[in-house]
């Protein structure tokens, strides 16, 4: 079990980092799903996907997470705990400008655009997985992933090329139009 | 990138199922038939890479892993799970490639089941505090509390019923009154030696005094009884079902009353040796809620085990299961 965790540590907490925005609801999310993935595990059919299921767990404890944060008065700067104070250089301010622009971004679109982007992009699930971890068409993480990438491209040009800070990335960036309706199948 | 803006919804949804390798054929050759699309793929993958990128966190690894460890008392021995996955090839260092999505559990099921899981190991939690209760509440106070202790503790427990024959007085064993029946032999068992039970049959766990209304009580299930000398392991491979397990003839721990126990922890609380640490390797329980006891002059440990549902004593030396304590229908109780 600790082998397994290890193994799958880094992309549960990644995939709750880009679904939660930022470190603390991050480390809270998949600290949740790591409690719910060993319960779980003894009672997971292994004619499954495992992954399916480690991100199921993983996406429910991250939205279980995000709306607990609704719930709570936000404190103090809600961008700072983004800053990583171990990097120097003019190379490392672009890397934290890109990572807080991303961060900015992603943290904008709404969480029906962002689940299946981070399922996809950090996951590496396909369509008919994401498709089942959450309960929605194929055909609908197709066309959700498509516009929430449109939204996050167009809000990262927006933040990078008009000379508009991060602060105006989330003013700047439209969410995304409404999906089609598509059975997926 | 405002390049972006001459694209429509369908020029995004097929650049980006592109990406993902989610077209159709024919959708692929329109993508590469055209360098507009082509260009916004690209664009689309170099976004992709910075949201896979993991970024850096100031997080403690191994100190959350260990605390999902922690946090189930399960989780450090259902490695055959794991094992069992793996050998059909579907854990490795990676994840697994992009496939076909497969069944699996729904969160609502592993929910209610959790909720199912916990609900016995806290009966037995609480049994556990309820002894340990005892012990603390006898050692600071006199003996006349007993009594008022027990009725506290019963109350406390919520499901251990602790009766007491009162035309027994002092000599009165509390015993549970769990529907298990023992079919195993006292034979270590201190201060109990005529508290004999019943091979094979509907058994009582009380002393003599006491036993017409235990039997009463008594169902005839039998209640697991781990070899003597097997290992921790061993004791806690008990079905977690529940089910009545077989009794191994001639190895079978000595079954402990509440009262019983009570006394090794009354006389173990003063003696320094009984204040030893337990390094047998997954006890399989809860160490926070164990009770250090002497056992036969031994250092000896009192934990929960969540498989059989049961107290076990547990000796620091050998790590081995010397008793048990059936308290396994407290939830029906």
């Amino acid at each position: 079990m600790d082998a397994f965790l290890r193994v799958h540590f880094d992309r549960v907490f990644t995939v709750c980092r880009r679904i939660t925005g930022n470190d603390t609801d991050a480390a809270d999310a998949a600290q949740e799903a790591m409690l719910a993935i060993v319960r779980g595990l003894p009672r997971f059919d292994s004619r499954s996907s495992i992954t399916t299921w480690l991100y199921r767990v993983t996406t429910n404890a991250c939205l279980d997470e995000l709306r607990r944060r609704k719930r709570r008065p936000v404190v103090g700067l809600p961008q700072l705990d983004r800053f990583d104070v171990t990097e120097d250089g003019p190379a490392a301010d672009d890397s934290l400008a890109d990572r807080l622009r991303l961060d900015a971004a992603l943290a904008a679109l709404p969480e029906e655009f962002r689940v299946p982007v981070v399922l996809r992009d950090v996951g590496d699930l396909d369509y008919a997985e994401i498709a089942t971890v959450l309960g929605i068409p194929p055909g609908t993480v197709r066309s959700r992933i498509a516009r929430g990438r449109m939204a996050l491209a167009r809000a990262l040009g927006d933040s990078s090329g008009g000379g508009s800070g991060e602060g105006d990335t989330r003013h700047g960036n439209q969410p995304p139009p409404p999906e089609r309706q598509t059975d997926g199948s | 990138m405002n390049e972006f803006l001459a694209f429509d919804d369908a020029d995004w949804e097929l650049a980006s199922a592109y990406l993902d390798n989610e077209a159709t054929s024919a959708e692929r050759a329109q993508v590469e038939a055209s360098p507009a699309l082509m260009g916004l793929v690209a664009d689309l993958r170099s976004m992709q890479s910075s949201v896979a990128a993991q970024p850096p966190a100031a997080i403690d690894r191994d100190a959350m892993i260990t605390a999902a460890l922690a946090g189930t008392v399960d989780g450090g021995v259902d490695g055959g799970v794991v094992d069992r996955v793996a050998g059909s090839g579907r854990l490795g260092g990676e994840l697994e490639p992009p496939h076909a999505a497969a069944p699996v559990m729904s969160i609502s099921a592993v929910r209610s089941r959790r909720a199912a899981f916990w609900k016995a190991p806290m009966l037995l939690a609480a049994a556990l505090l309820t002894v340990m209760g005892i012990g603390f509440a006898l050692r600071s106070g006199s003996g006349d509390s007993l009594k008022t202790t027990s009725g506290a503790a019963t109350t406390a427990a919520g499901a251990a019923k602790v009766t007491q024959d009162q035309s027994t007085g002092a000599n009165a064993v509390p015993t549970v009154e769990a529907a298990a029946a023992t079919t195993a032999a006292p034979a270590a068992l201190p201060a109990r030696a005529g508290a004999a039970t019943t091979a094979a049959a509907a058994a009582t766990t009380t002393a003599p005094a006491a036993a017409a209304a235990a039997t009463t009580a008594a169902a005839s299930s039998a209640t697991t009884a781990a070899p003597a000398a097997a290992d921790t392991t061993a004791t806690t491979s008990a079905p977690a079902t529940g089910a009545p397990a077989t009794t191994a003839a001639g190895a079978a721990l000595p079954l402990l009353t509440l009262q019983e126990l009570r006394d090794l922890v009354v006389a173990s609380a003063a003696n320094p040796a009984a204040q030893s640490t337990l390094v047998c390797p997954d006890p399989r329980g809860v160490p926070r809620l164990s009770v250090q006891i002497l056992w036969n002059g031994q250092p000896a440990i009192v934990f929960i085990d969540q498989i059989s549902q049961t107290l076990v004593v547990l000796a620091v030396n050998g790590c081995a299961p010397v008793a048990t304590i059936p308290i396994k229908d407290l939830a029906q109780s």
